[in-house]
């Protein structure tokens, strides 16, 4: 995400997002280089969690993460996934979809980036998993627009993170592999770097692989030893087992085995795991990282040794079982020097920079790829000289480079046909029943005899990844474009939507630490039963206290004094 | 359209980094988001200038490196038209020359193979349908298995050297016909290749899939019984591959599914079935084999033509020879003359024209009332064999369906699997008896391959032979097995007794048959049953099978056992003396036998057991 801020100098400063599932990032090009942008609390990461309280104001990032178990109906994380799709997310009895929230996550890090640059910032470049597909992308698009910024371009993740690396010493560089596994999402890209130019040669992933689906793991393995009644009828439950399971996920990553410790109906249930039986229990989840890197390299005609180096990103590769999946599959160690969840923001931010042309980046090109077939159903004709309907014609092959336009001729099938269907789909199966339909465009034709009109279909990709179709008729010059009816939402809705969204209460900037503290000691009351129940009770009911005498010194103090008795009531806090 | 290099502002070159170089520079002056159009003619000129180029530099050397999943990108690629054509040809659906090897190996081969069993026998193979020569992928896959170096530190269990071995083991199995082949081997070979650690490694992952693609499309249909293990390991069948399916997986998914309309014809549409059967035996012969073939050549015409249209890899499976004879047959009709020529090809027009059952019932009124009447008769007189394999079906044994139909010794586990089942009733398969009695196993195998050399006096002839020599074995076995397990004896002497009194009461003669271990008159099933149990159990003891063949023994039997088989056979001492000895009336002999058996079953002591186990033991 790009936000154009005009600077002091009259040159514009660069910003970069990366909205993940798990936390959101956000940077611009600095002085030479790209920087993170701190939020309030001080961190270069902010959960990607929405929150409602109950007085009805938003609360976003660490807060309304540690408000996910104690509120769980309140309460939203991991919306990315269902980004683009119309299922409901219920806050506190009010349904958003999943593009809303995401765009309360995109404004508090706009406030963030204002803030620190001390000037409005209006439009941006967001980034996405490589595999997001056209509906995704339009989705998170929307969300942009939604937040009140300009999304300038949409950068592929593991694109993004290939740029934070190659620009670092600008040197050529053989093929490498860039693996993405992120909190919800996993890419797989392949790079290569000559003379300035970044050329992503093939890219390939599954949106329904990421460190979510870790913690389910863990989550089954608890579930079945302690007999958690986990289901609809416990939210509360299942969010703190949720919360259990990514603190032991975590703890697996430095130590050969963790405790899982939940507390239920006022006992506390614990097990230990071992990073064996995690390793076996999540197989299943290893093995389907493989499909997608077998097709990047096939499609880009590499062997897995002519691959210069594996660069690891995304916060799930720090799981050793995935490190030693990589290892086991390249027969090497990778490269696990970039910081995995800081470089998708860095590489946003390179991205921001190359778009506004800057001196410093003259000299860098950036390719990429759609990493999906594109295409309509046609009807083919087999040796029988009989129809057969469903079939995918790819207009625009997997991997082709963007922007990238292609044009294919068809011809009617019956005589006297009136008009003619396109019904788009993005996929790699021969039938389209496999594939994801996009849209349909219809088109009147002269009626003649069948095979006699041709009409021309050009598929259009830009380079963030948005598909424009144009269906042409020549004879008669008529033309039409793609419309996608059931996502495409009409100006005035948009308008009541956008309108709605702010009059949302955004919680006061200045009070989110004291909010994420509070949060923090609620969670920790619920999850701790005893002295340690006691004791964030006691710390809770303290800093209420002072927060009502608001005096800013007294508030600092406590607040400081509770994070620290907290820091070593739960051992060591993550993001 | 003008010229890449024109484009690129450089002269033909065939180093590629000089094309990126100017398309780096050309790249850096213009920008892609606001000038699409020129940056896409910028990136065709590349992609262009890029594969001739690629092809100049390849075309010194040999250009036919790449490999399973390079073969699209080649074929692309106008001069690479050797390996692109010959990848373009075989899903055609019509196969001339299907690619397998020979029946029969030839003499070399099969010397060579007993010359040394160890070394894998290079079998000529026929052209290869799809792929770069089988010889190389392989010594590629093996040696990349064997060379590959293990990452440092990395805990990795790798034992290449195993999965080597296995493949090359495989490769034998499928491509030599001097070894034992065996379903349940090839499988265990399978599963040692796809279970190997350094299956993880993508590399050696994709080597061995390259080698199963391989033998498999070589190895039809040997190969078969892989088929279906091999493709979901691969994910061959994975939607998101579809659009870029190499050839090679496309056919080798296409004998998938014609595997299994082969395995279903058995029992779908007797007729096609029945036409395929013509071509999977031995092409007919005489005059018979000549009118039989007038009738029935519209239907197997029909039956090619629709095996090349939807089912080109079961072509593979037919008897070639078979194949060529109808063929000929056919095309012989077709140019008949008057009214020969007119007859058949009206005919034949009709069986086209129409679904195939119509087309059947139509000729069936047409012709089966003249032949009703004279027609039949004089066809069975030729030919009373295959006549009853036109009418009715031919029960078939009652197993499973695994993979293709296997016909006779092909498959030495497939062919023991059916021996027995008829002998166990079901319980026994070939795999368990290689697990529980290796040496039974290695007994069979022997019996196997004796009756295999019989097969001039026809395939069913040494069937019976190798059946018969099983049941041989079996009792033997039973009897030596009797021996170590006393509860198998006494349940051995309780089914031998009442199978003794059974064909007492048909005649005393029956009787003495059976003792002298004949088989005559009929069984209940009861008995049959009982019988198959014991061989079962006695086969699970683990006793293996003694050499030579059986004979009886003397035995000596303690005084009150003898009194008291002589009270229940009602005989007095001297008559039962000579009935012992097999003297006497048939009814004598019978009872004395019955009445010593009784006698000693009922003690269940240690005197009996010992009298029960020198009576049956062997």
């Amino acid at each position: 995400m790009a936000l154009f801020v005009r600077g002091r100098g009259g040159t514009f400063v660069i910003v970069g997002i990366d909205l993940g599932t798990t936390n959101s990032a956000i940077a611009r090009w600095g002085e030479g280089g790209p920087e993170l942008i701190p939020n309030s609390l001080g961190d270069v990461l902010t959960p990607s969690a929405v929150s409602l309280t109950e007085d009805g104001a938003v609360l976003v990032g660490r807060a309304a993460r540690d408000r996910q178990p104690v509120y769980p109906d309140r309460t939203a994380t991991a919306f990315k996934r269902l980004i683009g799709t119309q299922k409901p997310i219920q806050l506190g009895g009010t349904a958003f979809t999943a593009e809303e929230v995401s765009a309360l996550v995109l404004k508090s890090l706009k406030a963030d980036a204002e803030r620190h640059c001390g000037e409005e910032v209006t439009s941006a470049v967001i980034t996405v998993p490589a595999y997001f597909s056209d509906r995704q992308r339009k989705a998170t698009r929307r969300a942009g627009e939604l937040a009140g910024l300009k999304v300038e371009r949409l950068v592929n993740e593991p694109t993004a993170a290939a740029l934070a690396y190659g620009i670092a010493d600008r040197e050529d560089r053989d093929p490498f592999l860039v693996f993405d596994l992120g909190g919800g999402t996993f890419d797989v890209s392949i790079v290569e770097i000559f003379d300035g130019v970044i050329e992503v040669r093939a890219s390939a992933g599954d949106n329904r692989l990421g460190g979510e689906d870790f913690n389910e793991v863990i989550v089954g393995i608890a579930k079945e030893r302690l007999r958690l009644p986990l289901g609809a009828a416990h939210p509360k439950l299942r969010e703190q087992a949720r919360a259990a399971a990514e603190r032991t996920r975590r703890a697996l990553s430095e130590a050969e085995a963790a405790t899982f410790d939940i507390v239920w109906q006022d006992e506390l249930l614990s097990t230990t795991i071992t990073a064996e039986q995690f390793e076996t229990a999540a197989a299943p989840l290893l093995d389907r990282l493989r499909e997608p890197v077998l097709r990047a390299m096939r499609d880009s005609n590499l062997r897995a040794e002519t691959l210069r180096e594996i660069v690891l990103v995304g916060g799930a590769t720090r799981m050793p079982v995935v490190r030693k999946a990589v290892t086991r599959m390249f027969a090497r160690f990778p490269n696990a020097s970039i910081h995995p969840d800081h470089a998708i923001a860095l590489g946003a931010a390179v991205q921001a920079g190359l778009r506004e042309r800057r001196a410093d980046l003259d000299e860098i090109r950036l390719t990429d790829v759609c990493p999906f077939s594109l295409g309509i159903e046609v009807m083919t004709r087999d040796a029988h000289g009989r129809l057969h309907g469903g079939r995918f014609a790819p207009i625009l092959e997997r991997n082709t480079v963007l922007p990238a336009s292609r044009v294919h001729r068809f011809q009617t099938v019956h005589a006297q046909q009136r008009k003619v269907q396109f019904e788009i789909y993005q996929g790699e199966a021969r039938l389209v029943a496999a594939n994801i339909k996009l849209g349909e465009v219809e088109i009147p034709v002269p009626p003649r005899a069948a095979g006699e009109v041709m009409i021309d279909c050009r598929f259009t990709y830009d380079v963030s990844g948005l598909l424009e179709v144009d269906v042409i008729v020549p004879e008669t010059g008529e033309t039409r474009q793609l419309v996608i009816a059931d996502q495409e939402v009409d100006p005035g809705e948009a308008e009541a939507r956008r309108a709605a969204l702010a009059e949302l209460k955004i919680h006061p900037r200045d009070q989110a630490a004291s909010q994420a503290l509070i949060a923090r000691a609620e969670r920790c009351y619920e999850a701790f039963i005893g002295d340690r129940r006691a004791t964030a009770g006691d710390l809770l009911a303290h800093f209420e206290g002072v927060l009502e005498t608001q005096d800013g010194h007294a508030i600092a103090e406590a607040a400081a004094m509770i994070t620290r008795k907290l820091d070593a009531m739960e051992g060591e806090r993550y993001l | 359209m003008t010229s890449p290099w024109e484009t690129l502002g450089i002269p033909p070159t065939g180093d590629v980094r000089t094309v990126r170089k100017a398309y780096a520079r050309l790249l850096k002056t213009m920008d892609p988001d606001s000038d699409p159009e020129g940056f896409n003619a910028l990136r065709q000129a590349h992609d262009r200038a890029m594969q001739l180029a690629e092809l100049h530099a390849a075309a010194p050397d040999e250009a036919s490196s790449a490999g399973m999943f390079g073969a699209d990108e080649d074929a692309q690629a106008p001069a690479a038209a050797a390996s692109g054509a010959q990848a373009e040809a075989a899903p055609a659906p019509i196969v001339p020359e299907p690619p397998r090897a020979p029946l029969e190996p030839s003499e070399a081969a099969v010397r060579a193979a007993r010359n040394d069993a160890a070394a894998p026998v290079t079998v000529p193979l026929p052209s290869p349908p799809v792929m770069t020569p089988s010889e190389d992928a392989i010594r590629a896959a093996m040696d990349d298995a064997v060379d590959h170096p293990a990452p440092a530190g990395a805990s990795l269990d790798r034992r290449p050297g195993a999965a080597s071995d296995a493949m090359r083991a495989l490769r034998a199995l499928v491509f030599d016909r001097a070894p034992l082949f065996s379903h349940v081997k090839m499988m265990a070979l399978v599963e040692q290749i796809l279970g190997d650690p350094a299956m993880q490694n993508l590399e050696h992952a994709e080597q061995v899939e390259r080698f199963f693609a391989d033998i498999i499309v070589h190895g039809v249909p040997r190969s078969d019984p892989m088929l279906d293990r091999v493709i979901g390991y691969f994910h061959w069948d994975a939607p998101a591959l579809e659009l870029r399916r190499p050839d090679a997986v496309s056919w080798i998914l296409q004998r998938a599914q014609d595997r299994y309309f082969e395995v279903e014809q058995r029992v779908q549409d007797s007729r096609i079935h029945r036409c395929l059967r013509r071509l999977r035996e031995p092409p007919l012969k005489g005059l018979s084999g000549r009118i039989e073939s007038w009738f029935a050549a519209p239907h197997v015409e029909r039956t090619i033509l629709q095996l090349q249209v939807y089912h080109p890899t079961a072509l593979h499976s037919l008897n070639q020879e078979s194949y060529a004879w109808w063929m000929r047959r056919i095309q012989q009709q077709h140019d008949a003359g008057f009214p020969f020529g007119v007859l058949y090809r009206t005919r034949s027009d009709e069986i086209r024209s129409k679904r195939i059952y119509r087309a059947a019932m139509k000729s069936l009124s047409l012709l089966a009332v003249p032949l009703l009447v004279g027609g039949v008769y004089l066809y069975a007189l030729f030919h009373p064999l295959r006549s009853a394999s036109l009418t009715g079906e031919q029960p078939t044994v009652l197993r499973p369906v695994a993979a293709t139909p296997v016909p006779p010794f092909e498959d030495v586990d497939h062919d023991l699997d059916m021996v027995l089942y008829q002998y166990s009733g079901g319980d026994l398969t070939a795999a368990e008896v290689r697990n529980v009695n290796p040496a039974l196993y290695a007994r069979l195998t022997r019996e196997w391959t004796a009756a295999k050399g019989q097969q001039q006096a026809g395939p069913a002839v040494a069937f019976q032979v190798l059946m018969t020599a099983t049941g041989g074995v079996l009792r033997d076995l039973l009897g030596r097995a009797v021996t170590r397990d006393d509860a198998l004896l006494l349940d051995y002497a309780g089914h031998y007794e009442s199978r003794l009194r059974w064909a007492e009461r048909a005649s005393p003669e029956e009787c003495v048959a059976v003792l002298s271990g004949q088989t005559v008159g009929t069984t209940p099933t009861q008995l049959l049953v009982a019988w198959s149990r014991l061989l079962t159990r006695a086969v699970r003891t683990g006793t293996p099978p003694a050499e030579g063949t059986w004979k009886a023994g003397t035995f000596t039997a303690p005084p009150d056992i003898i009194e008291d088989a002589m009270q229940r056979a009602h005989l007095d001492r001297a008559v039962f003396a000579r009935a012992m000895q097999r003297k006497g009336p048939a009814m004598g002999v019978c009872n004395a036998r019955i009445g010593l058996i009784d006698a000693a079953l009922v003690r269940r002591d240690k005197a009996g057991l010992t009298l029960l186990r020198a009576l049956l033991g062997s």
